[in-house]
């Protein structure tokens, strides 16, 4: 008992006898709309596009822009890489001097590429030093796991990423499929469950619609 | 085809190509592509009918050669001789520069100059070889355009001047054999061969996916393969699915869920997914693993099992972007993602090759500054990269009995000819645009070894011909880029029903 | 939609357009979307001419029916008023909306996907957005991606949405505008005005002389991207894209644009100069190794005003005319219709030199075409310097830049560009009104101010209103 309670504490802190950084504030969980939502008659959505949507996952999960996706570790993902998959220009070159305008079929697996890199970053470094975590702090682990899925720093988490991505707070569907996340992840057979929801829940929110278009 | 001499194919290749079918057979449901597998009574007024559709997909390569491939400096030349007395200021060779083709109609030019215009390297190249190689794959259709803009005039090379409701050829091509392709329409090409055609009724997948960077683009395939520190592919999958569920559900998803931009990127989610299980961004992926600069196995990447292959087909594949995208659209088309790619060097300079460029700035629109050395350097550019993409797809079995160039159009499409006339006997001089000139198609289901049309050798102009017939008619000089459009897809075997399209049976082998 | 341009009903089997078909229809319908400063595009009735739609289709079939082909203008513009009523009750598209209502609500009689749309709100609830109006922390959060690249904080909503009135957010925002327009975001290299510029000025990076040079360097176009973020900010006037007889010096870290009299990598005299049109790339690439530089002109119509002459747009056919000059052929029946705009928009170049003499590039030179292309043809030495752009006789390529500049065609096309960057799509029908008012705005009130239009675009519904 004892020995597992060190144990936690000390993945918790990684090394550091420090008291245990606090999770973010309570959400303040909205109820989500059951039915009757009204709907946009001009639908004039548009794709946040390259520079955009890096702007805003580095400004969301603190990350300098040229950190948030590389390829390769050296090609800059949105900049360079995948700018006109984003819906970016290219005019010095190939002379592509008008965007699309639309998405590409490759778009949605950039963007998955581009949320999943830095949603890594982000919780390589959130586990690496808690006491400086931005995002995913103040959760309790039992070795690789979440120690209670069910607590209240899931929740927490879950609204510091909605607020931070989504700039608003979380739907109490969202928190329940997120905490759902969790547990599917704990019954898995994955070797680092707890790292896994992190990195698999700020992917979901960073890559979602609401995140990716305005 | 490369069959062996009794005309079979070899057992390996005939295993490979078994292989291949039933992997596209098992690929099939979860591919919907360009189109459904049903042909709809909308699919019928587009112009689809299901007897197009034996199962069996037909590729169209559009090289896109930029500014201005004159047909009166290659196949159709025309021999000082022959012009008369007009022959010192019309865009005449010597005649020992223009070399007969043995058995055939076509010609072969041979130039040699000290110089490229401004550029100082001398420009020496021969187009005998490649005609006499390819001749029975070849038809030359003489054509008059309708603009001397580059990119209006490029758009309509590939549209017929909207002879088909606004539809490109390629987008044509996605409709009528695109089923089960993951990116049935790729194009890597620039200016108005890069345009989306006009015509709104087609299926999304149809219109093209802009390609400006081939040697990367492939990385781009997968969502999460070769992200560092990333999750398993099940963790992926598990949150994938938690996000999509939020998203449908969600506040913002039911505020817009009718828009276009949400519909089309559910779309686009979902054929992403394909993407992924083909594995394509390794199967499609030239580069080496080569670190520090591309260290490829360092982020659980790897290159194609082509690659090698195809690196050493294009030496120039990391300089020379028309050599990356030869080399993706061959894999493109054998790893059956695409039925209509596009490809074609740009106006930039590009540095490279054995003699220090590989692209002379503005491409064929060099012509301004030097003519016929701009136009026989871009030739020999072309038609070089044209043979080993007609190489590997001769060597790349389609299925047990057709090699995928069977069942290939390359259709070498241009923005408009030159202009004729020249200082007296100049070999160094510039020329503007001219509606008249000719489009080269090779295939081995065009009629082979033909031109349909001529050249008035006494004006260097080209006179067109009956597209039904095939017979020539001096004196008619008048637009046919419908004819162009219909040939191209008459040839490939494409049901025409309700396209208004003009009888282009001339073009059919 | 495009503007200003001319309908060419062609007769069966002959490619002769028909410049009157524009003011005909307009005078017909002059209430029609169409016509609020412009005439229906070719596309109206064309698929390309002269292949029609179905709507032209329509028309055709009640032009005189029976009558020899082609009809003469005068017999065209008589009749097609009474083709235009039989068809008025068709719905050629099948979309339900008859092709009077079409006609008279702006959107395409022979699109089916083009239909008036009723937008009537469903008043349901919505937790996050005000579906039915103006959308004031929607549009925050718009105009923060659109005009700074970035959204806001969670914290900076909060603090938005907490201010103590409607008025008071919409000066905020209006503040928030002006704040973001001064960022690199907005008017940095490579950012949004650059991109606004890229079509217009089509660089070819291996070309490049100066900053980032290419293998065979021939002009800096990273002037025509200051000038035009110059005229494009503060309080300016944007017209001077076209008319500026300066040139601007763009600063790094931060980009500032500042004016100056000359700069070592133009080359044209102050005289002559023409905003970006004589700028040393727009003349290296757009004249390039030409006498009668038509590729030029119609690029700047284009660019600048919108009209595409390939695409049978803005065709203000010139009695007598095309001369054929430099005997292209133009004279002939299928050129005539285009190049009777077209050869005399071009004149006024004809001292412009591109590239063909490295003695003159890049410059004015008087008599441009005795001294380099005398040889050329017969006649080209006639060319006039005088031309004509929208029916207007004008001396030379200044006054050219005048007539353009102070056209409907350039405000309705500056309003377009930014309404694309912002709005994310051209004008749609049911948008049409707002978009009217909002380029006479940007032309009579705001005197071509860009940054005045940029506030009225963002108080329009069609950027307010999810």
């Amino acid at each position: 008992m004892f020995r597992n309670a060190l144990m936690t504490l000390s993945v918790v802190t990684a090394g550091c006898f420090c008291a245990p950084p606090a999770p973010p504030p309570p959400p303040q969980v909205m109820e989500s709309p059951d039915a009757g939502v009204g709907a946009s008659a001009r639908g004039n959505l548009r794709f946040k596009g390259p520079e955009r949507l890096v702007n805003d996952v580095a400004a969301a999960l603190e990350l300098r822009a040229d950190q948030v996706c590389t390829e390769l570790g050296q090609y800059q993902c949105a900049g360079q890489v995948h700018n006109v998959a984003l819906g970016g220009v290219d005019p010095y070159g190939p002379g592509l001097y008008e965007p699309s305008g639309i998405t590409a079929v490759t778009t949605p697996l950039v963007v998955d590429r581009i949320a999943l890199s830095a949603c890594a970053r982000r919780v390589d470094a959130d586990l690496a030093t808690p006491q400086t975590a931005v995002v995913f702090r103040g959760v309790p682990l039992n070795g690789k796991k979440l120690a209670n899925a069910d607590g209240a720093e899931l929740p927490a988490v879950i609204g510091e990423l909605t607020r931070r991505v989504l700039l608003r707070e979380p739907y109490d569907r969202e928190v329940s499929r997120y905490v759902q996340l969790a547990k599917e992840l704990d019954a898995s057979t994955e070797a680092e469950p707890a790292r896994a929801w992190m990195q698999a829940v700020c992917f979901a929110v960073v890559s979602s619609t609401e995140s990716v278009f305005y | 085809m490369s069959l062996r001499s009794n005309g079979r194919l070899s057992r390996r290749q005939a295993l490979k190509a078994l292989s291949l079918a039933a992997a596209g057979t098992s690929l099939s449901p979860l591919l919907s592509g360009c189109r459904n597998a049903l042909v709809t009574e909308e699919d019928v007024e587009r112009g689809v009918r299901r007897d197009a559709l034996d199962g069996k997909p037909r590729f169209l390569i559009t090289i896109a050669a930029a500014g201005g491939a004159s047909i009166i400096d290659s196949f159709l030349a025309v021999r000082a001789s022959e012009a008369g007395s007009n022959a010192a200021r019309l865009n005449t060779f010597p005649d020992s520069a223009v070399q007969a083709v043995s058995g055939s109609p076509f010609r072969a030019v041979r130039y040699m100059g000290p110089r490229l215009g401004a550029i100082p390297i001398a420009v020496n190249t021969n187009q005998l070889a490649f005609a006499q190689k390819y001749r029975d794959d070849m038809l030359v259709a003489t054509s008059t355009g309708t603009s001397v803009n580059h990119v209006i005039a490029q758009k309509r090379a590939i549209t017929g001047n909207a002879a088909w409701k606004g539809r490109t050829l390629q987008e044509a091509v996605a409709l009528q054999w695109g089923q089960g392709f993951p990116l049935p329409n790729v194009n890597m090409a620039v200016g108005g061969f890069a345009e989306r055609g006009t015509d709104g009724s087609l299926p999304a997948s149809c219109y093209a996916e802009t390609v400006t960077g081939p040697s990367l683009w492939p990385l781009g395939l997968d969502g999460a393969k070769g992200i560092r520190g990333a999750p398993s592919r099940d963790v992926v999958e598990l949150a994938r699915r938690a996000r999509n569920e939020l998203d449908d559900g969600s506040v913002f998803g039911r505020t817009f869920g009718g828009s276009d931009a949400l519909t089309r990127w559910r779309t686009q989610r979902a054929d992403g997914a394909k993407l992924e299980v083909q594995d394509l961004i390794t199967k499609l992926n030239v580069i080496p693993d080569m670190p520090p600069q591309i260290p490829l196995s360092q982020y659980g990447l790897s290159s194609s099992p082509d690659g090698a292959r195809l690196r050493q087909v294009f030496p120039e594949f990391f300089t020379d972007p028309f050599e990356a995208q030869a080399a993706l659209a061959f894999l493109l088309l054998k790893h059956r993602v695409s039925v209509a790619v596009t490809i074609g060097p740009d106006f930039n300079v590009t540095v490279g090759g054995p003699n220090g460029i590989a692209n002379p700035p503005l491409a064929f629109d060099y012509s301004h500054n030097d003519h016929r050395g701009g136009q026989a350097y871009m030739w020999a550019r072309i038609l070089g990269i044209i043979d080993r993409l007609v190489t590997l797809l001769k060597a790349e079995p389609f299925d047990a009995t057709e090699s995928l160039w069977d069942r290939t159009m390359l259709y070498v499409a241009t923005d408009f000819g030159r202009t004729r006339g020249r200082p007296d006997n100049a070999m160094e001089f510039g020329t503007g645009h001219d509606l008249n000139n000719g489009f080269l198609l090779m295939s081995p289901m065009v009629k082979g070894n033909t031109v349909l049309g001529g050249v008035d050798a006494a004006t260097t102009m080209a006179y067109g011909f009956d597209p039904r017939t095939g017979q020539a008619q001096p004196g008619k000089f008048v637009s046919n880029e419908p004819d162009i459009y219909s040939g191209v897809l008459t040839a490939m075997g494409a049901d025409l029903s309700g396209s208004g399209l003009p009888d282009a049976s001339a073009f059919k082998g | 939609m495009r503007r200003l341009l001319v309908v060419s009903l062609l007769a069966a089997g002959a490619a002769q357009a028909k410049p009157p078909a524009g003011s005909v229809f307009c005078a017909k319908y002059p209430t029609s979307p169409e016509c609020v400063g412009k005439q229906p595009s070719c596309a109206y009735c064309h698929v390309a001419p002269p292949q029609r739609n179905g709507f032209g289709a329509a028309i055709e079939a009640n032009l005189a029916p029976g009558a020899p082909r082609p009809l003469s203008d005068g017999d065209f513009s008589m009749l097609l008023p009474g083709a235009l009523t039989a068809v008025e009750g068709l719905d050629t598209d099948g979309d339900g909306a008859t092709n009077l209502v079409e006609l008279q609500r702006g959107t395409l009689p022979s699109d089916a996907s083009s239909k008036p749309l009723d937008r009537a709100c469903q008043g349901d609830e919505n937790p996050q957005f005000s579906v039915c109006r103006y959308d004031l922390k929607y549009a925050y959060k718009k105009v923060l991606l659109d005009f700074c690249g970035a959204s806001p904080t969670f914290a900076q909503l909060k603090a938005f949405a907490a201010r103590p009135s409607d008025d008071d957010r919409k000066a905020f925002l209006d503040a928030e505008i002006d704040r973001c327009t001064a960022t690199e975001f907005w008017q940095g290299k490579n950012g949004q005005l650059w991109k606004v510029a890229h079509p217009k000025i089509r660089p070819v990076g291996s070309l490049k002389e100066g900053e980032d040079p290419g293998a065979i360097p021939l002009a800096d176009y990273y002037d025509d991207y200051a000038l035009f973020a110059w005229t494009q900010t503060g309080d300016r006037d944007a017209r001077e894209i076209l008319t500026a007889d300066y040139f601007v010096r763009r600063q790094t870290n931060p980009t500032r644009y500042s004016k100056v009299t000359n700069l070592a990598s133009q080359r044209v005299d102050a005289a002559h100069r023409a905003g970006n049109m004589t700028t040393a790339w727009s003349l290296t690439y757009f004249v390039m190794f030409t006498a009668l530089p038509r590729n030029a002109a119609s690029q700047m119509y284009r660019a600048y005003l919108g009209l595409d002459i390939a695409k049978q747009e803005g065709l203000y056919s010139v009695p007598n005319e095309p001369q054929d000059y430099d005997a292209k052929g133009v004279a002939a029946k299928e050129c005539a219709a285009c190049h009777a705009t077209l050869d005399p928009l071009s004149y006024p170049w004809r001292n412009y030199n591109g590239i063909s003499s490295e003695m003159f590039a890049t410059r004015y030179v008087p008599n441009r075409i005795e001294l380099g292309f005398r040889n050329e043809a017969p006649r080209i030495t006639q060319i006039p310097e005088r031309g004509v752009i929208f029916n207007q006789p004008v001396d030379d390529l200044r006054g050219w830049a005048r007539v353009a500049a102070d056209s409907d065609a350039f405000a309705i096309s500056t309003t377009t560009d930014y309404w694309k960057l912002l709005v994310g799509h051209a004008p749609k029908p049911d948008e049409n009104a707002e978009f009217v008012a909002t380029w006479k705005r940007f032309k009579n009130d705001h005197q071509y101010r860009v940054q005045k239009l940029l506030h009225d675009i963002v108080k329009t519904e069609a950027y307010g209103v999810p």
